[in-house]
């Protein structure tokens, strides 16, 4: 769906992209996250056609976007982090325009205008000027313009921003409208906790450079030392006594598992469950609780865990920061958990 | 052009039923003030004159403000991007903005060509007369809209936001205006006098009014291409480098053609006006030509020579083109007398603008390291061009401040400085050009091609 290769891109002085490349899979929800200044706007506008990278290449959908920008963006809507809308149009005029602008025929341009006013809750607005609008209702206005030609990709520049808890639920839910309907989203955001509730993957972005791409659904991470696929679980424990704890702790240091809390954080108690890397091949778990028992904790139950994107993306710059690599500061996860 | 969804937005914002109202009752009240101010015996003719006031001011003044406002009014709500993000293309975007930003000029325009129309007709006599005036209005009140636009554009350079966009959309008004004084002094005096002096143009009589036709239609392809160019290059459309050459090849047509001597004219104002472009379009586009040269060697490192020719900055073009005029210059048979001097003059230019080229570029390759390229490069301009042959003519003499800087020395030869032998002036550019190009392959080399093995 996205393809980029060897993307490079400089502002005067600062290289803001470099040498970027990644697939981005056809309707998958992409979570872009990064600090300030990674090059997470930058990469979009390069994807959406609107800057010149210096070198290498993008392709939307198999469309050169350097070559064919005004064919990619029949496919293409993007929403930038700093959009304005056409404050002299009623809000009507402006979905009318952009469909046009955007290639829809003619004769189904009012059509396409009705759908998607009713699929943004717009309908009673369509009268309205943009100036007459509140903040989360031209967020949605810009969203319509850039939807209104029914796309493939969909770029969204920190659509939440701004926008009060009410209007940042709604946007969730048209995200996961619009994955339903076959979209494929690439999402930048700071708030890390509502790009959990629609990203299919994370891709993580530090100093121009790509720090990791991976699905949050997958099994990982994988262990460099066994190359061993592992997905997170959550242990519940029975209360069982007083050295139910040291048994518990006795257990996983035995087993070799990597717990997602520090050890010392540890609850035996049945208030909350623990969470584990486990093998995620299921004859591997299997023998992993077998142990678990015999060794004698009250296992009460076991089940799979999505990883939070904020626990992924600290996780990831946290490896990257250890791994000594340039660009890598070891702030980085305390950074996103404040993001977040 | 009801299918050009820019047009279509442009009607939507700027026309309404009330519009047709209001012009026509604002045009009347105009009209109307001469009737009750003038004597009776003048009213027809001072109603003739603001008529046709009328008819310039909103076709070229008020149409042209429309027209830039048009572009401005993007930046200011920042919707551009909107624009950008469309699937139009740049003449769609540009037949569409200029045809409809300046409706409202267009109706008060309208309102004014009928009253022309009536008072040449019934008043003078003339309806000819009341034709050739509405039809100049409108060619030029296009062309200078086209140009309108064109000043924003080009005042919006690498900014998100066009600096001074109100005054950008005057200044070509002002420019138009008072440059082209003969010309324009050609058409009212072809109007109002209905004298008929024989106009040649490229030996053929074309009258006062066919040169304000000629002039007003070169305007108005020239603001096109500008504003089609100008606009591929907002909207990040690539294209080869034609429009440029094309634009300055025909102003040299048009030049030499009022010049009326024939071919040697046509490849000396063809060069000239491409030398003045050479050194516009590397000035303007100083802060880009690291990233189009680094784009030029990527492009030709993977043999994609389209996409080479699209990165390549325009200076060079442009003076490619100067350089072929300058080199025809002396080889037509029928030159004149100095048809071999002018040649030479306009040749050492070439070089010596490809000299100035090369230390500029040398100096926007090292954009991110120094604080102002285009700073360095003025003083380091101002060095070679003035203090050296200064110096140059406090130690040696006329005679070497006339090797240091030949090609002045041959264009200025009759104004008191003494001649320098062409061979002094060959050798002289040839080792200044050695030096220039040798400091911008150095600098090319490490910023250029360092960078391209940086990412290979």
């Amino acid at each position: 769906m996205i393809e980029i290769s060897q993307l490079v891109f400089e502002y005067p002085g600062h290289r803001a992209l470099d040498g970027v490349s990644l697939r981005i899979a056809a309707g998958s929800v992409t979570a872009l996250v990064g600090p300030n200044g990674a090059g997470k706007s930058t990469l979009m506008r390069c994807i959406a056609g609107l800057e010149q990278p210096l070198s290498g290449q993008i392709r939307v959908q198999g469309i050169a976007v350097q070559e064919q920008p005004r064919e990619v963006h029949r496919h293409l809507g993007y929403l930038s982090d700093f959009y304005g809308l056409y404050d002299r149009l009623r809000v009507e005029r402006c979905l009318q325009y952009s469909a046009l602008a955007m290639g829809v025929a003619a004769d189904r341009v009012d059509a396409r205008v009705r759908q998607v006013a009713a699929q943004l809750g717009l309908s009673e607005l369509l009268q309205r000027y943009p100036t007459e609008l509140s903040r989360g209702q031209r967020q949605r206005v810009a969203i319509g313009q850039a939807i209104v030609h029914q796309p493939g990709v969909l770029l969204l520049d920190e659509p939440a921003s701004g926008l009060d808890p009410e209007a940042r639920s709604s946007l969730s839910q048209l995200f996961r409208q619009l994955q339903a309907q076959g979209m494929t989203l690439v999402v930048s955001s700071h708030i890390l906790s509502e790009l959990d509730e629609y990203c299919t993957h994370i891709l993580a972005i530090r100093g121009g450079r790509i720090e990791s791409h991976e699905a949050l659904h997958a099994a990982a991470p994988v262990d460099s030392a066994s190359a061993a696929a592992q997905a997170l679980y959550a242990l519940e424990i029975a209360p069982s006594g007083a050295d139910a704890e040291r048994r518990l702790r006795q257990a996983l240091q035995d087993s070799g598992v990597q717990v997602q809390e520090q050890v010392q954080e540890l609850d035996a108690t049945g208030m909350r469950p623990t969470l584990l890397w486990l093998p995620a091949s299921p004859a591997a778990r299997a023998q992993w609780l077998a142990r678990m028992v015999q060794s004698g904790v009250a296992v009460a139950g076991l089940a799979p865990v999505r990883e939070r994107l904020q626990d992924r993306y600290a996780r990831t710059a946290g490896t990257a920061g250890s791994s000594g690599g340039p660009g890598a500061p070891q702030t980085a996860p305390s950074h996103a958990q404040e993001q977040a | 052009m009801m299918r050009n969804p820019e047009f279509q937005r442009q009607l939507w914002l700027n026309w309404s039923p009330s519009l047709l109202a209001w012009s026509l009752g604002l045009s009347a009240l105009v009209l109307a003030l001469p009737l009750v101010l003038a004597p009776a015996s003048e009213r027809a003719s001072y109603l003739g004159v603001t008529a046709t006031a009328g008819l310039w001011m909103a076709s070229a003044v008020y149409g042209s403000v429309l027209a830039g406002r048009s572009l401005a009014e993007e930046a200011g709500q920042n919707t551009w991007d909107w624009q950008r993000l469309s699937a139009l293309s740049p003449w769609q975007m540009a037949w569409g903005k200029l045809l409809g930003s300046a409706v409202p000029a267009w109706m008060y325009t309208l309102w004014f060509a009928l009253a022309v129309l009536f008072v040449s007709a019934t008043w003078a006599g003339q309806a000819a007369l009341g034709l050739h005036s509405v039809a100049l209005a409108v060619l030029w009140g296009l062309g200078l809209q086209a140009w309108a636009m064109n000043s924003v554009l080009i005042g919006w350079g690498q900014r998100e936001i066009p600096a001074n966009r109100r005054r950008a959309a005057l200044l070509p008004l002002l420019f138009l205006f008072f440059i082209p004084g003969p010309y324009l002094g050609r058409i009212y005096g072809s109007l109002l006098n209905g004298s008929e002096r024989a106009v040649l143009w490229w030996g053929l009589d074309i009258g006062s009014k066919g040169m304000a036709y000629l002039f007003g239609a070169l305007l108005l392809a020239l603001g096109l291409l500008t504003l089609w160019r100008q606009l591929c290059a907002r909207l990040d459309v690539r294209t080869l480098p034609w429009a440029w050459p094309l634009g300055l090849a025909a102003s040299g047509f048009f030049v030499a053609g009022t010049l009326d001597a024939g071919l040697p004219a046509l490849w000396k104002a063809t060069a000239w006006i491409a030398l003045a472009a050479t050194a516009y379009a590397a000035l303007q586009h100083v802060h880009s030509h690291l990233r189009s040269w680094r784009q030029v060697q990527w492009s030709a490192s993977r043999g994609r020579w389209r996409e080479m020719l699209q990165a390549l900055p325009l200076w060079p073009v442009s003076w490619l083109l100067a350089l072929a005029a300058s080199l025809l210059l002396p080889l037509q048979p029928d030159a004149h007398e100095d048809g071999h001097g002018a040649g030479m003059v306009a040749l050492l230019a070439c070089l010596q603008l490809l000299r100035d080229g090369l230390i500029l570029t040398g100096f926007a390759l090292l954009a991110g390291r120094l604080r102002s390229p285009l700073a360095a490069f003025c003083m380091a301009w101002v060095v070679i061009n003035i203090v050296l042959p200064l110096l140059a003519l406090g130690l040696a003499g006329p005679g070497g401040a006339a090797a240091v800087q030949p090609a002045m020395a041959l264009m200025f030869g009759e104004s008191g400085i003494p001649a320098i032998h062409d061979a002094t002036a060959w050798a002289s550019l040839g080792l200044q050009l050695l030096l220039a190009a040798g400091w911008a392959a150095w600098i090319f080399r490490d910023r250029v091609l360092g960078f391209a093995h940086e990412n290979g």
